[in-house]
Order: C-alpha cells, then structure tokens, then sequence
C-alpha cells in the first residue's frame, strides 16, 4: 500500500518538475518572495526616518542631531515637503517629522510649539512616535529648564540659557536600561515584526498547500465516472499518495525560500534542523487541509474559493498578519486553534529565544497532530463519497 | 458578437449552479471580511484589545512606584508589585507579565537629594512591543525628573530661592513646551482599517479572476471546446467570452468586499467614481495577470497551482498584508510591479478628499498593465484554444 | 456539389504519420461511412473535415466553401457529433442545446421550439430538463447527437457514436440516423464496426494506417473479394497439400493453408460444403470446425489490409 502510495507521490512531482511552466512558478517566481523576506529581515533593519526642518536655529538643528545619534533610526534629511511626502506615501519612509518654522523663537519664548509627525499605517507607527517624542524632549530639556528660570523672574532669557549650559554637566545623570529576561542588551530592531520573515513563508506555504485540493477532486472526477469499486486500502493509498505529492512540494518551495532568504540576504530562521523540523510538520499539515478539502468538495472552483477563504483566515487568526503579541488574550487562545500560531510560537522559540529542536517538541507534536487528524477525516470522507457511488 | 455572449451567460449560469461564484465571489470575501474585523478591527483603531501587563519592582512605596505603576495601569491593567528583582524576572519568565519597572532601592530619595539613578526595564523577549513601550515610559519618566532637576538647579544659579523653586519646578511639568501633532493633511494615505481592507479585497480579486480561464482549461480537457470550435464561433469569441466571465466575477467580489468594508467595519473610500474607475482599473489588471499564468498552464490542476503561488507573491510585494519596507530601490520597483500597489496608492489619494484626477496616474499604470499583459495572454492563449 | 470534398488530407504528430493522404467526397443526402480500427486516423480526419486541426496537406471544402481552424461560415452546414460525450453535466438536457443553439445563431421562439423538437427526435422529451450528469451513458449519447443536429446542417458528422453503448440504445442511435438519412441529410459516419457501415451507409471508405485502402459502394467493395464466401476449415494433419487439392475442385477460386487450418474462397459454399469436408477428411485432414462467411466488409477489410476490423 504504502509502496503504490509513494508511487503516485513520485508522478505527481516528476509531473510538476517536467512541466516547464511549473519549474517556473514554484523556484522563480517565488524568488521574489525571497527578495521581499530577505531585504525585509535580513542582516539588520532601521526604520527611516524623514526630517524636514523647516527652521533655521541650533534648537531644530539640536533636535535633528539628536535624532541621528538614535541607532535604532535612520535619518534622512529632506529639503522641501513635496519630497517628503511623496516619500513617505512610495513607503521609502517609516515616518517623518517636520519641524516647523519659527521652532527656535518659540522655544526661546516659551511658546507651546509643535512639530509635525506622521507615520505609514503600519504597526510600527506607535513605537516611531514614541522614540520621536523621546528624542525631543531630551534635546529640548536646557530651553525647557532656561524658560523656566525666566518664568520665575530670575533672569533673562540669555543669561538664563547661559546658566543652564553650566550646571547640567555636572548633574548627575537618570538612565534606563532595557534588557530581556537572560539575555543580553535588548535587541530592539523598531518596529520590525521579527518573526515576520516565518509569517510570510508560512501564510506562503499554506495557501499554496490548499490549491493542491484541485488535484485530489480531479482523480475523484475520474475516479468516480469509471465507477471504480474502492476498497478502504485504495482510498487510503490515494489520499496517502496525493498528500505525500503535495507534502513534497510545498516542503521544497518553502525550503527553498527559507535557504534561498539566508544565504542572500542572512535572514534569521534561527537553528537549522528545528527550523527544517518545522517545514516539514507544517508543509504536513497542509497537505493534509489540501487532502480534506479535496475530498469535501466535489468541483475545483469551489475548493479554489474556499481554499483562499480558509488559506487566508487562518493565518490572519494564527497571527501572521498582526503580530500573537498584539492580540487580546482571548484571542490569544483562538488564534491556537489554527496551526499557524503554533508554527510561529515555535519560530519565536528558534529565533527569539534560541532555542533547539527539543524546545519545540510540544508545538511539532501539535501540528503533528493537526497533520494526522486531518488526514484521517480526508480518508474517511473519501471513503463515504466513493461508496456511496 | 452573439457568440461571445452565449458562452458568457453559459458560463455564469455553470459558475452560479455549482455555487463556486457564490462562493468565491460571495461569501469568501464576506467571510474573510468578518475575521479581519474581528482580528484587526481593534488593533488598527488604535484602542486596546492590546493589554500589556507590567510589573514595578520597588523597595518601598514610593513616588516613582505610584507615577509608573498609574501610567501602567492606564494603558494596560494594573500592574502587579514585587519587593525583589528575582519575583519579577521569574514573573516575567514564566510570561505572566509583559515587562516590569525596576526601581532600585533608595531611588527617590537620591533623586530628591538631587542625585541621579538607573531605572531598568526588564521585558519579555516575546512581546518585543510591550517592552519597548515600558522603555518609553520609563525613558519619559526619566527626562522628567532630569528637567525638574535642571530647572532647579538653573534657578538656584539664577539666585532664585530653593524653597520655592522646587514645588514651582514640579509643577512646571504640566507646561508642555514641545508636543507632536499629525501632519494628517500633508499626507494622502489610508488609515489602518481601510488600508487592511482595500489591501485583502485586491489580494481575493486575484483569486476571482482566475475563474474565466480556468473554465477554458477545462472545457478542452473535457471536449466541450472542440465543439464550440466545431460551430461557427471564432477562437477569440470563446476568448473574449472566458475573459468576460473573469472579469464580471472579479468585479463582483473587489466590490461586494469594498462595501462590505464600509459597512462592517468603517472602512472610508472617498469619491464613488474616482473608486469606481479604480475598481475597474485593478480588475482589468488582475484579470490580465490572470490570462497570462492560465495560458501558460498545461492543465487545469497547474493552472490552479500556479496561480496561487503568483496571487501571493503579488499580493506580499504589494504591501497588502505587511509593511513593505522602505529600502528603496528593488524592493520599491518590485511593489510598483504589482496591481496592489497602485490600487492601494489609488485609494489613497482619493481617501486624502480628492476625485478622479487623484486616482487617475494609479488608473493610468492599471491599465498599462492590463494591456501589455493582455496581449501577452492574448497571443498565448489563441495557440492553446487551437490544440 | 459535393456537400464535403477531402482531398489529400495528411496529418502527423511528431513521428507519427497520423493521416497520410485521405481524400473521399461526400455527396447530398449521401451517406458516407469510414471503417477502419482503433488509431486508423479517422477521428484525425474528422477533426481536420470539421476545421478543429489544421492539415499538414491537402485541403477540405465544405459546400464549396474551403474549410480550416480559421474559416467560420462553412461551420454552420456542419454538425458534429464527437466520440466524447462533450456535453455540459450542469446544464439541463435542453439548456444544452439550446446553448450551442445561439452558437449557430439561432434564439427566441425559433430556438426554443427546434429544441423541443430536437429533444423529440432523440427522446428525451421527458428528461429536457433534468441535468445531463444525471443521464445514463445511452441518453447522454442520444443528447450528443441532437446538438449535432438542431441547426439542421447539410452533413452530419458521427464519430463512433455506438462505442460502450448498451445494445437497446445502439438500435436505437442507428435507427435515427437512418431516419435523418432518409430526411435527405448527408452523413459522415465512422465506425469500426462492420455491421453498422454495412447497415447505414451508401458508400463506405475502407481506411488503414492513415491510408484510404478502398472506396466504394458496398458491393463494390465485397466484389474486391469477389462473389465468394470464405470457409474456413479448422484442423491438424497435411495441410499444404490439402489445400493444394481442395483448390483444385470446381468453384473454389482459392486456397491457402495456416497453422491450424485451410482457408478457402468458394463460389456458393453452402452448397459444397459437404463435398469439400469430405475431400478434405479424405485428403488426411483431421477436421475440428468450419466456418462459413458470406461475402462482407469485414471479409474485404481483411483482404485488403491482412488484419481484422477488431483485434
């Protein structure tokens, strides 16, 4: 049984490798997607930043080298607005910051003045502000203090300015320091979706899994016309032998990406084999989904629609799309229902906490299981279908 | 002419028996549009289903503790207080809590002494975000006391009396000098709802208008082209008709989902006709793309396959579901190869209050690449509908 | 003028010589048979007659007009009749047909009656609007041929219409195009059985290998084989010489001897036969069966090409 199995597996992708178009769409074209996860995540990330300055004082000019000096950012000085825009709605920027006219006089005058901000709608924009925000009240703390001292009467605003430059050296500093629990410095690449190169590949892999469903119905459609008298074993050496074609190729497209994004742009999938590991449970358990639905539904637009619907839902719930952290707890326990949280709970492991293959035992065996029950219900399903026929 | 119509409506009366247009033009979109607003809604309306839980570390009940822990509380839950560093890291560990603020012993009277300290804010490494917003909170904190401490100490250099400067320098913190305020105007893009919706609705199109085309793979496996050919019908009616039918199909969901976008979760589109024309603009496109992975398909399961792998990679390049991010050059060029892009630029012009004028260079690239990619199809597919 | 002239038609793919030099004409109400096994390249031919294929060489020319995967116009005097059941399973039996109905050009009231008649003459008057998947093998094939039919073309194109086909539905598919043939419409039927061709047709094409091996009326082509019937002597023992002395007696025209058994050619066998088996036995032949074959089509096939309709 399982030797005709493996069969079929191997003429289904002897059949896709012999196809010159298929060659074409499942190493180049993906390769795009490899472009994308690579310059996205790989080797190191700072959000661009855009300032337009539109005064001309040591206070803006304070504020912007403040700015520079934040390593998290990337600064990109820009002379008029219309650029400035433009780049920001292209997405060549993060966020941007305009400082407006008049800037220095109003600080000098102890005007409330404000500076513009504008973020892409994105997830990061809170954490951009936030380090914005940070970067100007620091640089503006001596003319905060200095207006303060005028406003008390004391002195002028010069003298005032003067005396402040004085005494903040020899005050003692307040610092923060971040770290992560056992861990060294807090990485903190802003705003980056750290485990947003393993969403992709895997929202990827997933859908790409389920359009395998069309496969299944047609040999059903063939199947069924020629009236083919099913023993259990047959069903079982079909749906084993299509799912074992479809494993394989998504396995190998996503193996592809993921090696294809590390050694051209040193993307971080964390520790090779539980990495590998987890292709291999994930790439199971959809071909194991493709399997059920071709065994559901009884024509190939149907499975196509519903494929996406499925495909697409699943990995917004699973947190591909908006980061597991972001979500409420609630949603937390529904997004575990789906095999996707569970693929990137055990990225997380690898990449973010380094963790090894044994660390993630629980999540493989998980979609071990999602594999194997789905499987099951394909079997069973196709079984009903063919005998009642 | 008649041709052409006749297998169109043919078609859409197959499509509509076997449910797959309701289905993918229908409900799938419905579907999807539901579990994105039941995902994202919240997250994108900036309010908190997002709860960070913080901790404070603190020796004793002091100023620090309560200004932290009320700000924590404010834009979480109440956060929960440790005497020990150790507690709090293994409370954190475990991932009972987010992130806690560390205040070391002896804090706020070295602060009030006028001397310095080291705030620490140990995070969770798997909530990246509430860790850095504590970071935030702590750094704000931080620059305060700093600008207290300094405007005391100015004012005393001044000759001003520390009696009086010191509460004047604490409540001198209420005085906002510097504040950020949103360059909305400036800048024409869509906010976080709309963006997400207009970004899943132009990915599904993709899916829609495969429709026509597969059909046509399957009527030459299953003879029913031979006989059409058979009739007197040209090649480039039976074309025309699949091509049709993609396009209607596509239509129907990009605009099902775009309204079901504005109903259920407020998703705000701007100008009808400027987004109308759009709307046509990026389902020609799709539909274009469409022909071209179809007329490379030897079979219709191929056809299926590959153009699943093309609809998501398009869609990712796209920035629809991820922030693209800004490295200029290839990755920007990449995303302006995509109907995505240009659809979700579109919209975002006419979103900032303008009309058909805004949308019109996204309508323009549209269609360009409706048509070069239309004839490519065109060319391929006439040889395949002769085999 | 001939309703369809083939001349010269050849087609490969590849290596493979699929057609090589066809020609037949059809005339009016004539109706016109191709016999010739599995692969002998008829449904080649058809497709190339129907302008599905474009022909390596040679041309087609329906009512005159030239025909090719290009041309439309003489399209619509063809109706064809394909060996796959190319219907639509989601559509009714009526909708089918009322579909390519609009294709020929037909619609509103004109289109909506011939197809009542239409599902008439197929029977399946009472099954118009039940889904065709719903159809057993027999009625799917009726329903074939009433989409050939419906805009009424001056030739009927039938590509094996009777294969798999339960034998109630068979007669019953030949006694229509019987009945069509007898309304004055030419037909083209192909077929590898010999009944049928015999049956139904005016003049047959005897095809082979992509080859026309002989053309004609009936008779003319049983005549290749001469008025005789073939019997077939089954049995062990010296053949050779039986068979050069069976040959010798009077009205036999032919005699060959094979492993296990003598073939002859015999004017009036029935008549003979007895005088044959004992000259046969006599000659030291150990008889185990006779056959007895009347003068038919088959028996030309197998002259002319050595090989069997069916294998």
């Amino acid at each position: 049984m399982e030797v005709k199995a493996i069969a079929i597996a191997r003429a289904n992708i002897l059949r896709l490798l012999r196809d010159r178009s298929s060659i074409f769409f499942v190493f180049i074209f993906p390769l795009a997607l490899v472009l994308l996860i690579g310059l996205q995540f790989g080797g190191s990330f700072a959000p661009r930043l855009g300032v337009l300055v539109e005064s001309s004082g040591d206070q803006a000019q304070g504020f912007v080298d403040r700015l520079i000096e934040e390593q998290r950012l990337e600064v990109v000085e820009f002379e008029e607005e219309p650029a400035l825009v433009a780049a920001v709605e292209r997405g060549s920027l993060a966020a941007a910051v305009v400082v407006p006219d008049g800037y220095d006089a109003a600080l000098e005058s102890g005007t409330p003045v404000e500076v513009g901000f504008v973020a892409r709608p994105d997830g990061s924009g809170g954490i951009l502000e936030a380090v914005v925000a940070e970067a100007l009240t620091s640089s503006t703390l001596d003319v905060t203090a200095a207006r303060f001292v005028v406003d008390q009467g004391l002195t002028g605003f010069d003298q005032a300015e003067q005396l402040v430059g004085q005494v903040a050296p020899a005050l003692p500093q307040i610092r923060v320091t971040t770290r992560t629990v056992g861990e060294s410095l807090f990485p903190a690449t802003l705003g980056r979706f750290d485990l947003g190169a393993s969403s992709q590949l895997i929202l990827f892999m997933f859908v790409t899994a389920l359009s395998g469903a069309a496969v299944l119905i047609q040999t059903r459609q063939l199947g069924l016309s020629r009236r083919m008298l099913a023993t259990p074993t047959q069903v079982r050496t079909i749906v084993l032998g299509e799912g074992l074609g479809r494993f394989g190729v998504v396995l190998v497209q996503g193996l592809y990406i993921m090696i294809a994004s590390l050694l051209a742009f040193r993307v971080d999938w964390g520790d090779p084999i539980g990495a590998v590991a987890i292709l291999v449970t994930f790439s199971a358990v959809g071909a194991a989904a493709a399997m059920l639905m071709g065994s559901v539904f009884s024509n190939a637009e149907q499975a196509g629609g519903v494929g996406v619907m499925v495909g697409l839902g699943l990995a917004a719930l699973g947190g591909c799309m908006l980061p597991l952290e972001l979500f409420s707890p609630t949603l937390q326990t529904i997004a575990h229902i789906t095999p996707h949280a569970w693929a990137i709970d055990a990225f997380a492991e690898l990449v973010q906490r380094r963790g090894g293959l044994v660390d993630i035992f629980p999540e493989l065996g998980v979609l071990a299981a999602y594999a194997v029950v789905l499987g099951l219900i394909a079997t069973w399903r196709l079984r009903a279908v063919i005998t009642r026929v | 002419m008649r041709s052409l119509l006749a297998i169109t409506r043919k078609d859409l009366r197959l499509r509509l028996r076997d449910r797959s247009v309701i289905i993918t033009g229908l409900l799938a979109p419905l579907v999807l549009a539901l579990i994105f607003n039941f995902v994202f809604g919240s997250a994108f309306a900036g309010d908190a289903d997002f709860e960070p839980s913080y901790g404070v570390v603190a020796a004793e009940d002091g100023e620090t503790a309560r200004v932290l822990a009320g700000i924590a509380d404010s834009i979480g839950s109440e956060p929960q207080m440790f005497a020990s560093v150790e507690e709090a890291e293994a409370a954190v560990d475990a991932g009972d809590l987010d992130a806690v603020f560390v205040i070391p012993t002896g804090f706020d009277q070295s602060i009030q002494a006028g001397g310095g300290g080291e705030l620490e804010v140990i995070g969770n490494v798997d909530s990246p975000t509430a860790t850095q917003i504590a970071a935030a909170i702590a750094s704000g904190y931080g620059l305060g006391l700093e600008r207290v401490q300094l405007s005391i100490a100015a004012g005393i250099a001044a000759g001003g009396d520390p009696a009086t400067l010191v509460p004047a320098a604490i409540g001198d913190q209420n005085r906002t000098q510097v504040s950020i305020g949103k360059i909305e105007a400036a800048i024409r893009q869509l906010d976080g709802t709309t963006y997400a919706v207009a970004g899943m609705a132009v990915f599904f199109l993709m899916f829609t208008a495969q429709f026509g085309f597969r059909s046509l793979l399957d009527e030459r496996r299953d003879g029913t082209l031979a006989r059409i050919l058979a009739t007197p019908t040209s090649p480039n009616s039976v074309l025309g008709a699949k091509t049709l039918v993609s396009f209607l199909l596509g239509l129907m969901s990009l605009t099902v989902l775009l309204i079901a976008g504005a109903l259920l979760m407020g998703a705000q589109w701007g100008d009808p006709l400027a987004v109308g024309v759009l709307v046509l603009a990026a389902v020609a496109a799709a539909v274009s793309i469409s022909a071209v992975v179809s007329g490379f398909a030897r079979t219709p399961e191929a056809a299926e396959n590959q153009h699943a792998v093309v609809s998501v990679v398009l869609g990712m390049l796209g920035g629809t579901f991820f922030p693209i991010g800004q490295e200029g050059g290839v990755l920007s060029t990449l995303t302006e190869l995509t109907p995505h892009h240009w659809f979700l630029r579109g919209l975002a012009n006419v979103a900032g209050g303008g009309g058909l004028a805004e949308a019109l260079p996204a309508v323009g690239w549209l269609l360009v690449m409706a048509v070069v990619l239309g004839s490519v199809a065109a060319w391929v597919m006439s040889r395949q509908v002769w085999k | 003028m001939n309703v369809l002239e083939a001349r010269d038609l050849a087609k490969s793919f590849g290596d493979l010589k699929a057609v090589d030099g066809v020609s037949f004409n059809i005339a009016p109400g004539e109706t016109y048979g191709l016999l010739g096994p599995n692969g002998a390249g008829k449904t080649t031919s058809i497709s190339m007659v129907c302008g599905l294929l474009e022909a390596d060489a040679g041309e087609v020319r329906v009512m005159g007009q030239l025909m090719s995967p290009r041309t439309v116009a003489p399209k619509a005097h063809l109706g064809l009749v394909p060996q796959d059941l190319a219907v639509y399973p989601d559509l009714t039996a009526r909708e089918n047909i009322e579909f390519f109905g609009r294709l020929y050009g037909m619609k509103g009231k004109e289109l909506s009656s011939r197809a009542g008649e239409v599902l008439e003459v197929i029977g399946l008057t009472e099954r118009g609007n039940d889904r065709a998947k719903e159809f057993s093998g027999g009625m799917k094939r009726r329903l074939n041929i009433g989409i050939g039919l419906l805009h009424r073309p001056q030739l009927l194109i039938l590509d094996e219409p009777t294969v798999g086909v339960d034998p109630q539905s068979r007669n019953a598919i030949l006694e229509s195009v019987e009945v069509l043939a007898g309304e004055g419409i030419a037909v083209l039927y192909t077929t590898h059985y010999m009944e049928e061709a015999e049956r139904l047709c005016d003049r047959v094409a005897i095809i082979d290998e992509g080859k026309v091996k002989a053309e004609g009326t009936r008779r003319e082509l049983v005549q290749l084989v001469g008025q005789n019937d073939r019997v077939s002597i089954a049995g062990t023992g010296p053949l050779a010489q039986v068979a050069s002395m069976l040959g010798s007696i009077a009205g036999v025209t032919e005699a060959t001897s094979h492993e296990q058994r003598v073939d002859l050619l015999v004017e009036n066998a029935s008549g003979r036969l007895p005088e044959l088996l004992a000259s046969a036995a006599t000659a030291g032949m150990s008889i185990s069966g006779v056959e007895v074959e009347e003068p038919n089509l088959e028996a030309a096939f197998l002259h002319l090409t050595g090989k069997a309709l069916r294998d």
